[in-house]
């Protein structure tokens, strides 16, 4: 018995010894640092450089892209000298393969593509030496980038990292919306049973009751109508334009996707923690009690949600949403924008999305590449205002026009193509870091999406409060994100699962007094006094 | 000259050492070439399991980054979710394995004793490919048909007289809505070892036992479930071995605001915190926390049944 | 089965038989019900229209019938050539999978081996202790297998639960008596390995077959995170890259969003179809081998 043992183990260690010697020559991969060949680089004109020079860059494709294959970075190859070795990855498993690039030190010499890095990783990457600064490349090789921050200064503010370095370079799309999410209501149901859009809470609930209880879709059956529907799945990204957030302005104060917002005097509220937040919930409690609410908005994911206000039968008399035409399809017709409530203060009050910075992080240099400057120049090319716009909307002659008086329009399409996969077959559009400005949007005749897309702006602006009362977009520390992410997950879990439960179920009142102490356990004050602490630096810089 | 001691033992060792060796030096050449898959592999980068204990950062690797000792564990341990996630994974697991493990064995059991050959065929043919549905498309399903609008389950139970039950929608549904979808999916997959197991009973046996008189429900208790014991023995200790891998996916798909206090596991949680701030660290700490515990009930599992069953792995 | 033999087996049955094989079937039979009927649904969700799918309005026939999703999964080309690489990797991997998985199966189930219980622990040791993505992921770049072929077969090439199920077949169903028979007549192990254990082995190792045949037929992160040529990719990487192309951008116009709305919600449907159709077809080959076989005879012989 005791020698069987014993050799089990003389066994064992034999084969562990032999296991465990490889290990201890693990460690970083460095490759030998070849001397920096003199490159010549032109500092202004095209081509970048006289001698064609290579590097790896790394993207990710939402458009199951290839962007060797794609026109718009083949033209751009032949102008400037500069080849890519492009290094891609479907966006699906991206996050898993980018950490483990940058974990094992096996860097490429760049990352392109709109949200290619999160703010985590430029502030963390940034920190440790594994992405370069890039300030003073802009401001000597990066013309046109200068150029819009120059214009307008709070892109690059925004871009800054808390050090004061840039560590990556943003894409900007002023096409973009200010308002996200739009409240649509149903005019026909309101046609056939005589009412009016209502302005008020008082006339908000008794139109839904009307809703539930008559026959508004005119199909005989009262009872197959949903009132009121909207979108609150927190697992899901699209929520942001689907949930109650800015109908909380009805009680005086709105509500956010994270629950932060900035007051008129500058100070930084977390909304759960305030009575307006209370009342919002009490509210819609008592409409969701009544019926008035579909069961299932705290559960149905995005497909469902849509179909619902798609389906052929007219079923559903009001809800959130991003675009009328892309979300009701067929039925938008049906369907009118509605006004914010009047609340308690006499005002309507609407959330206002400074969206127009889609991305913080669309290029960032790794201290792998040579001559940084050369993909500088690389990338400024995409800057330019025209060139933006191609990258954007697609390459002139695939999908764009030029017309009279330096204008553009959109082509009319071959037979059975869309625009979306016509604009990706040629030019990176979605996976692309581009800059569309106000000056070169202009000069283009919108389509219909993008004119949908500036009415419903246009409706909302009056009622949009100013963007100072939003909680911006800036970056955290690395200190703060790792203190943050030990708080957030737990508040922001209990926070939600209280939301859900309280409209679906009530008890907000009896409820408010151990809610408010158990986030005061969770260390509630805490978390609220780093998301303080930044926007205070924010607004210093 | 003193005289020498007689060393008994070693001797002993090497000369049983050399005989053994040479009874069995063949089963090592069969085992060289695996075994060096498992140390190329799996054994040589395992020194990444320090990255648990260290502060682990990119630019300084896995031998330079910093040691931190047990922060990460006590980061875990004292969040508020702590117990709440371990026990909706346990709670999940063992529901699984208590309702789960015997439908396949009962199924394989049910189809051995099928005499139609092409029925038998036919369902064995089919009843096994739910496995390959992904998570997206079941999550997807599962909201679908358990809608309590319109669902094809809750128009069922209307139909009865009931009343439609909100099955994503309610905490207390989510442990047996996760568990039966899970059985359904997988039932029949799992059903093939034991059927390969049955397929190799003797039907000597069988012809005994049809000349003794016994009928098929004693033939069960005595041939098949007898037959096949190692069999179940073996998966069930390897099952709690898994017991703390509780899959990601399907949970976050089925999780929403409503069921949240029942959905949230410690692979969600990890995974949320892991959105905010990537932190290898962090997540290498719970997965050796989970493989802990896992080996735990692995042991005590294997253990309890070698005691019980005189059956066991090792 | 002829009239007279079904009779007699039907006179030789007991009240109690009759009990059980209603039982049985019944069940059997509710069981199949319940899992054709989703597997019905796929098929015809994936020619349906989204709008009537998620309002619960398929049911029993496709609505709003299109070809959609089939189209958008097929017009990429690079399908084909996943579908090439899947195979390559299933029918090579298997391979390499159940050699190796035998090879050391058969010394790991006999429990007199000197070395038995150290190796197990050896082997086991590796199923909850893991030195992560990380140094893998170096290891392989310092291996120059990153972004080959080769790295697809290494790194499964062994399943350690997989290989305690062959471990324990042996252990379970190869008595030893017929080793010592083997043993007697001259064999080694290797050829008693080789000439005994092997053929009686057929059933385990078609379970083998399918454990390890759909590991790779559905294998997708090892693509991701280790090949970098889309000319190696395999089928679930292409399949998920497709479907994810589908999710609207917001560019474009409306009727761009409208269609690929459309076109991602059949895609998921269609490539269940795609990807499984394979593996349905496969399957009852092998399941034809899961035949009885006479062991009592050839420990007599």
């Amino acid at each position: 018995m005791k020698n069987r043992f014993m050799r089990t183990i003389l066994v064992l260690t034999a084969i562990m010894a032999i296991a465990v010697i490889p290990a201890f020559s693990g460690g970083k991969t460095e490759s030998p640092s070849e001397p920096t060949s003199k490159v010549t680089v032109n500092k202004t004109g095209l081509p970048i450089v006289d001698e064609p020079i290579t590097y790896e860059l790394a993207a990710n494709t939402r458009k199951n892209k290839n962007f060797k294959n794609l026109e718009y970075f083949q033209k751009l190859e032949a102008k400037t000298n500069v080849l890519i070795d492009w290094n891609m990855s479907p966006e699906d498993g991206w996050t898993e393969k980018k950490s483990l690039l940058f974990a094992s030190n096996i860097l490429p010499d760049a990352f392109y593509g709109q949200d290619i890095l999160t703010d985590i990783d430029i502030i963390r990457y940034g920190s440790e030496g594994l992405l370069i600064p890039l300030n003073d490349l802009i401001d000597e090789y990066a013309p046109n980038l200068k150029a819009i921050f120059d214009a307008k200064p709070h892109y690059r503010q925004q871009i800054t990292a808390p050090d004061g370095n840039i560590y990556s370079l943003p894409t900007i799309n002023e096409l973009n919306p200010t308002t996200h999410d739009h409240l649509f209501i149903n005019k026909n149901w309101l046609k056939n049973l005589g009412l009016e859009i209502p302005n008020t809470t008082e006339e908000f609930e008794a139109v839904l009751q009307a809703f539930k209880d008559y026959d508004a879709n005119g199909n005989g059956d009262p009872n197959d109508e949903i009132p009121f529907t909207f979108r609150m799945n927190a697992n899901d990204p699209r929520n942001r334009q689907q949930g109650l957030q800015s109908l909380f302005g009805t009680f005086g104060q709105l509500d956010d996707i994270q629950h932060f917002i900035v007051d008129d005097s500058g100070k930084v509220i977390y909304t759960p923690t305030t009575e307006p937040y209370r009342d919002a919930i009490r509210w819609f409690s008592s409409l969701y009690q009544k019926g008035l609410i579909d069961k299932e908005v705290f559960t149905h994911n995005a497909n469902v949600y849509v179909a619902k206000i798609q389906d052929p039968g007219d079923i559903v008399g009001m809800w959130l949403g991003w675009s009328r035409s892309a979300t009701a399809a067929k039925n938008k017709e049906n369907y009118v924008v509605m006004a914010p409530l009047i609340n308690v203060n006499g005002e309507r009050l609407w959330r206002t999305v400074e969206a127009k910075l889609l991305s913080k992080g669309s290029f960032a240099i790794t201290n792998k590449a040579k001559n940084p400057e050369v993909l500088i120049r690389w990338i400024d090319q995409s800057y330019e205002g025209v060139t933006s716009l191609e990258i954007c909307q697609g390459l002139i002659g695939r999908t764009l026009e030029e017309i009279a008086d330096g204008r553009f329009q959109h082509m009319k399409l071959p037979q059975g193509m869309v625009l979306d996969t016509m604009i990706h077959d040629y030019s990176p559009g979605n996976d692309g870091t581009f800059a569309l400005m106000e000056d070169t949007i202009k000069r283009l005749n919108l389509n219909a999406n993008l004119v949908e897309r500036r009415e419903l702006d246009a409706f909302y602006k009056p009622y949009n409060v100013p963007s100072s009362n939003m909680y911006p977009n800036l970056f955290f520390t690395e200190d703060e994100i790792e203190k943050i992410a030990e708080l957030q997950t737990d508040i922001e879990s209990y926070v939600t699962q209280k939301y859900a439960s309280w409209i679906v179920s009530g008890g907000v009142d009896r409820e408010w007094d151990a809610f408010q102490k158990k986030l005061k356990d969770m260390r509630v004050d805490e978390y609220i006094k780093y998301y303080s602490d930044a926007y205070q630096r924010y607004l210093g810089e | 000259m003193k005289p020498k001691k007689p060393d008994v033992v070693k001797p002993a060792l090497i000369t049983r050492t050399k005989k053994a060796l040479r009874r069995d030096y063949q089963l090592l050449l069969l085992c060289a070439i695996p075994l060096a898959y498992f140390v190329i592999v799996h054994y040589i980068p395992m020194y990444g399991v320090q990255i648990a204990f260290k502060d682990f950062k990119a630019s300084k690797g896995i031998w330079e980054s910093q040691w931190v000792g047990l922060k990460w564990f006590r980061r875990f341990f004292s969040s508020s979710q702590f117990w709440p996630v371990i026990r909706n994974t346990l709670g999940l697991s063992f529901l699984q394995i208590l309702l789960g493990f015997p439908v396949p064995i009962l199924l394989a059991i049910l189809l051995n004793q099928v005499r139609n050959q092409r029925f038998r065929k036919f369902v064995q043919s089919v009843v096994y490919s739910p496995h390959f549905i992904s998570i997206v498309v079941l999550a997807g399903m599962l909201y679908i048909f358990l809608s309590p609008r319109n669902g094809f389950v809750n128009t069922v139970i209307k139909f009865f007289g009931g009343q439609p039950i909100f099955f994503l929608g309610e905490a207390k549904y989510f442990k047996i809505t996760f568990v039966l979808s899970g059985i359904w999916q997988h039932a029949g997959w799992s059903a093939i070892i034991y059927i390969a197991a049955l397929a190799g009973i003797s039907p000597d046996l069988y012809e005994a036992a049809e000349v003794d008189g016994a009928n098929k429900w004693q033939r069960v208790w005595h041939i098949d479930l007898p037959g096949i014991l190692p069999t179940i023995v073996m998966m069930l200790i390897l099952e709690m071995g898994k017991v703390m891998n509780l899959g990601f996916q399907k949970a976050y798909l089925m999780q929403n605001a409503q069921n949240l206090a029942a959905s949230e596991i410690i692979s969600t949680y990890i995974y949320k915190v892991g959105l905010i701030n990537a932190q290898y660290s962090y997540s290498t700490a719970i997965n050796l926390f989970n493989n802990v515990v896992n080996i735990i009930l692995l042991v005590s599992m294997n253990a309890l049944s070698r005691r019980i069953t005189q059956n066991s792995l090792w | 089965m002829k009239a007279g033999n079904a009779f007699k087996a039907f006179k030789n049955q007991t009240a109690g038989d009759i009990l059980f094989d209603i039982f049985n079937y019944l069940i059997l039979i509710l069981f199949t019900l319940s899992i054709l009927y989703p597997l019905y649904f796929i098929i015809i969700a994936s020619f349906s229209d989204p709008v009537a799918i998620n309002n619960g309005k398929v049911l029993f026939k496709p609505m709003g019938f299109n070809t959609l999703g089939y189209q958008r999964i097929f017009e990429n080309t690079k399908i084909w050539n996943a579908y090439g690489n899947t195979i390559f990797y299933t029918v090579v991997g298997t391979l390499i999978n159940v050699s190796l998985t035998m090879m050391i199966a058969y010394p790991l189930s006999r429990g007199n081996f000197f070395a038995r219980n150290a190796i197990l622990f050896f082997v086991m040791f590796t199923m909850y202790f893991k030195g992560g993505m990380i140094p893998t992921f170096l290891w392989m770049h310092q291996l120059n297998v990153y972004n080959t072929r080769f790295v697809m077969l290494l790194l499964p090439a062994i399943n350690v639960f997989n290989l305690i199920i062959a471990m324990n077949f042996i252990r379970n169903n190869i008595p030893e008596e017929l080793y010592e028979a083997a043993s007697l007549d001259g064999y080694s192990h290797i050829r008693y390995f080789l000439n005994i254990v092997l053929p009686l082995s057929q059933t385990i190792m078609i379970v083998l077959i399918l454990y390890y045949g759909v590991a790779h037929w559905n294998e997708f992160m090892n693509g991701l995170i280790y090949l970098r040529d889309e000319k190696y990719y395999p089928l679930q990487l292409v399949l998920r890259a497709i479907l994810l192309q589908m999710q609207a951008s917001g560019l474009g116009d409306v009727d761009s969003i409208i269609e690929q709305q459309k076109a991602a919600e059949l895609i998921k449907y269609g490539v269940i179809i795609v990807s499984t159709l394979p593996v349905l077809v496969v399957y009852p080959f092998l399941q034809k081998h899961f035949t009885k076989f006479a062991l009592g005879g050839a420990v007599k012989g």
